[in-house]
Order: C-alpha cells, then sequence, then structure tokens
C-alpha cells in the first residue's frame, strides 16, 4: 500500500484524486491519453433519463483563469449509458461514480432504480447544473426541502452510496449540505460551477443564448475552497472538493481544508495528465514528509 | 487552455501548423522559440476522406492551410493533383500558394479587394467556374469562414457536387468527452467538431 487510499462513506479509494463530472465523458475518451486504472475514481458525464440534445452554440467561452461553459447536459441518455458506456467503464481498475440529473423528483427516482442492478460503486446526484432548468425558483439545490426529496429519494431507490453535488450560487452552502446528510447522502460533492456570463463586443450580445454560464478553472479555486471549508464544518460526512484543481498544492489545500478527495475538472482539458501528476505528487509528497497515509492530512488545518 | 490547430503540411519527421494569432493564446504560441518544447496533443478527430479523380479544394483566410496536407496526400495516393481556390481579403492576406503549386496544383486565387486574381468571393469564383465545368469534381473539400462554407456548400448542392467541410469551434478537451465544440447534425443532434469532425459531409452538418 503506498498510504493514498482514502474512505468515502462506505467507498474505498484506492486514491483521492477523480475526474470530475462533465468534463471526462464516459472514460473511453481519455483512454488513449491516460491509463483510466490509475484514477481513484471515475465520475460521468450526468446521465438524463431520455437522451438530451444540449444548449445550442457557442457552449464554451475562454476567460482569464477560466472556462465558462454551458453544455446543456448533452448525453446518451439512460438506455444506452446502461447498454454501452457502463460495461466499457467497469472492465477498469477503478471506482466508476455515475452521475445523474433529472428534470423532476421523479426523474432522480427512475434515473435512481433503474440504475439499481448495474454494477458501479457510487451515484453522484447532480442538484446544481446552472445550464438547465430544474424549477420555476431556481436549481434543486438552492432549495433545502428539494434537495432533501431527491437525496431521500435516491438513497432510497439505488442501494448505492450516494453523493450529493452542491451548487456554490446561493447564500449558505451549508443548509443544503446538511439537509443532504439528514436525506442520506454519504458524501458532499463541493462544487458545481458559479454563474457567470460573457458579453460578445463584436454583437453587443450575451456570448451564450442562456445568458448565464457556468465558470469553472483555476478563477473559482479559492471561492470553492472557501465552500469546501463551510461544508465540512456543517457535515459530519466526508467532503470531495473540486474547482480549479490543476496540480498537487491545489489538491492539498482541498485535501487540508477538509476534502476526502478532490476531482480535476477543466484542468482534463488543459493536460489530461494533471490528475496522474497529482497522484505520483501525493506519493512523493507523503514519502517527503515522512507521512504514512494521506488521510491524516484530511482536514488538518489549524488556525 | 489548448487550441486546435490543423497541419499544413508533414515534411519527413516536421509539422507545419500555420496560425493566425487572434487572442491570447495563439500570441503566446507565437513568442515559443525555435527548440523550446510544447506540449502538443493529436492528430485528433476525423480528417478529410480520400477521393479519387478530378478534385477541387476551395480555402479562405487560415483555413487554405489545412488543405495543403491534402492536396500532398492526394497527389502521393492518387498520382493526380487537386485544382486549389484560395480566398483572401486582399493580396498580403494571401496564403499557401507557393505551397500548393509546389505539390503540382493549379491554384486560382480571389480576393476581395481585386488586388490578386479574381475580384470578389472565393466563392463567386467557385461558382463561375462550376457552371462551365465540362466534368464535375468528384468531390469539393473546404475550410474557412463559416459565410464562406454555407455558400459554398449551397453552390455544391445546386451543382450536385459532394463536398466535404473542415469546421472550427472553440473546443475544450479535444477528444469528445466535454460536449462544447458542437455543430447541428441534420438529424437534428449535435455533433462534436472535435471528435466526430472537424471535417464533415456536408449532408451531415447543419452550417
Amino acid at each position: 500500500m503506498d498510504g493514498l487510499s482514502v474512505k468515502i462513506g462506505s467507498l474505498i479509494l484506492k486514491n483521492p484524486v477523480m475526474v470530475a463530472s462533465g468534463t471526462f465523458g464516459y472514460g473511453e475518451e481519455y483512454a488513449q491519453l491516460i491509463d483510466l486504472n490509475e484514477l481513484g475514481a471515475i465520475i460521468t458525464k450526468s446521465i438524463t433519463v431520455k437522451p438530451r440534445l444540449g444548449n445550442p452554440q457557442p457552449r464554451l467561452w475562454e476567460t482569464q483563469g477560466g472556462l465558462l461553459n454551458s453544455i446543456g447536459l448533452q448525453n446518451v441518455g439512460l438506455a444506452t449509458f446502461i447498454d454501452e458506456k457502463l460495461p466499457y467503464l467497469q472492465k477498469y481498475d477503478t471506482r466508476v461514480i455515475v452521475s445523474i440529473a433529472g428534470e423532476s423528483v421523479s426523474e432522480y427516482c427512475q434515473l435512481a432504480q433503474a440504475l439499481k442492478k448495474e454494477t458501479f460503486d457510487a451515484l453522484e446526484v447532480n442538484i446544481s447544473c446552472p445550464n438547465v432548468q430544474h424549477t420555476k425558483k431556481g436549481l434543486f439545490a438552492q432549495d433545502k426541502d428539494l434537495s432533501y426529496e431527491i437525496i431521500r429519494k435516491a438513497v432510497r431507490f439505488s442501494h448505492k452510496p450516494v453523493i450529493a453535488k452542491l451548487t456554490p450560487n446561493i447564500t449558505d452552502i451549508s443548509i443544503i449540505a446538511k439537509a443532504c446528510e439528514k436525506a442520506g447522502a454519504e458524501a458532499i460533492a463541493v462544487v458545481n460551477t458559479f454563474n457567470a456570463m460573457a458579453v460578445d463586443l463584436k454583437t453587443k450580445k450575451p456570448v451564450f443564448k442562456n445568458i448565464v454560464a457556468g465558470l469553472c478553472g483555476p478563477a473559482i479555486k479559492p471561492q470553492a475552497l472557501y465552500k469546501v471549508y463551510e461544508v465540512k464544518k456543517a457535515v459530519k460526512i466526508p467532503v470531495i472538493g473540486m474547482g480549479g484543481i490543476m496540480n498537487l498544492n491545489d489538491a492539498l489545500e482541498f485535501i487540508i481544508t477538509g476534502a476526502s478527495a478532490i476531482a480535476v475538472g477543466v484542468g482534463n482539458f488543459v493536460d489530461p495528465k494533471i490528475p496522474l501528476n497529482i497522484i505520483n505528487g501525493l506519493r512523493h509528497y507523503l514519502k517527503d514528509n515522512k507521512l504514512a497515509q494521506v488521510k491524516h492530512l484530511i482536514g488538518s488545518m489549524t488556525n | 487552455m489548448r487550441r486546435p490547430l490543423s497541419i499544413h503540411l508533414v515534411k519527413g519527421s516536421h509539422l507545419e501548423i500555420i496560425y493566425k494569432v487572434v487572442g491570447r493564446g495563439t500570441e503566446k504560441l507565437a513568442q515559443v522559440k525555435v527548440q523550446e518544447k510544447i506540449d502538443v496533443i493529436g492528430p485528433l478527430g476525423h480528417g478529410y476522406a480520400l477521393t479519387a479523380g478530378k478534385t477541387i479544394l476551395v480555402g479562405g483566410g487560415t483555413g487554405i492551410a489545412s488543405l495543403a496536407f491534402l492536396a500532398a496526400t492526394l497527389k502521393n495516393k492518387y498520382n493526380q493533383v487537386p485544382i486549389v481556390l484560395i480566398g483572401a481579403r486582399n493580396k498580403d492576406e494571401l496564403l499557401c500558394s507557393e505551397a500548393f503549386e509546389k505539390i503540382g496544383c493549379t491554384v486560382k486565387v480571389a480576393t476581395d479587394d481585386g488586388s490578386q486574381g479574381f475580384h470578389g468571393l472565393v466563392t463567386e469564383l467557385f461558382r463561375e467556374m462550376a457552371a462551365i465545368f465540362s466534368t464535375h469534381p468528384n468531390m469539393v473539400y473546404a475550410c474557412g469562414p463559416l459565410p464562406m462554407l454555407r455558400e459554398l456548400v449551397r453552390l455544391c448542392r445546386h451543382f450536385r457536387i459532394p463536398c466535404e467541410v473542415s469546421l472550427e469551434e472553440h473546443m475544450g478537451c479535444g477528444v469528445g468527452a466535454c460536449m462544447g465544440c458542437v455543430v447541428k447534425g441534420t438529424k437534428g443532434e449535435y455533433l462534436r467538431v472535435c471528435k466526430d469532425g472537424p471535417v464533415f459531409n456536408a449532408n451531415e452538418v447543419v452550417l
């Protein structure tokens, strides 16, 4: 053992480095570039009941240190995912976390139930995509009762460890985190993208048809880190930290703040080797600092 | 973020790329010094489907750059050189005509201001030529700005000439994972420019 193993609820990972939903497709897209067996876990693109076309172009806009996206959950849909995408991922020696996104509470139930008998390791319940319509009032993850209800039902129907993925676009994220913990989530993924926008100066129009898009990348890292801090203070279940992690130091900051695992998102686009570099970096960090286990670093921040 | 760039020519173990400095990314790339190492992923996606017989290449702006490697490949494979139409704003912005002549292609130039060759758009030049073809080409290959591709695809449909277009989009991952660089397909679905393209048959996409 190399001391990298961590526990996320009942889920044991060989190392704390995951790839974030939406940035890694269904894994197969990256298999030619990196060895997927090295990863702690792969979180799939969020799956919806029916295939989703996604939003019109443009969907991406690079900003200073960040990337705006408005993909709109384009995915193959539940049936094709189960028939074609999941079997591919099962061949690898890594944890497979299936991300789901519903348009209503009952769709989350339907997704969780349909996936119940499939082989994978955990369910990420994405209640925080900023690029699709949730309710008239906003995102599911901006409403503690809806968050509770969706997570509660996902836990009941899926029989898999449930991870709730939260939005940072809320005054007090700890309220939602607590609701998800109470509903039976085994971990909280912190965070989805930040609401943001851009204007095309040639046309004086918003770049994105929805106006709002999600900002990710290094630009949001300090904000994402603070959300991890807030959630960690509020709940006892593990936190998975993500938001602009590009290297070992970024990952360490999240872990020391309290993340039991981290996920690389837009970093995969910049350099697909970043997750593996972080894993190797952690190995060296433990050795250089004479630490036996990475888990001893989790939440080791002092003030 | 990485930048998607096409291969201009392959010379032994060297790849040539031609790009225009349009923003911070390409500006940084332009500052790279000789012998400096850069990280490259590729080649990615689908290239042009090679076709024997008479072919026409139509390029506008920096889009013309990607067609030289195609011309060289067609020549090597079928011992037949394509006719090349190059569009540019003016003669100073005209690119690659020598590269195509070196391959042995017949090159025709169109400039917006008439400073060299045909006075007008490259698609207008194509339309004039297509109207008097003795034999229709087996394929038109095109790369350039979207309005040029749109008009060219329209003309190819009119003259019933098969056409392939190479598209540009802002890209995220480059490997088909992020669904960021899409184009609307004719069946209503969104196709990934990085993975399903960047070269598409004109019948597959709505431009």
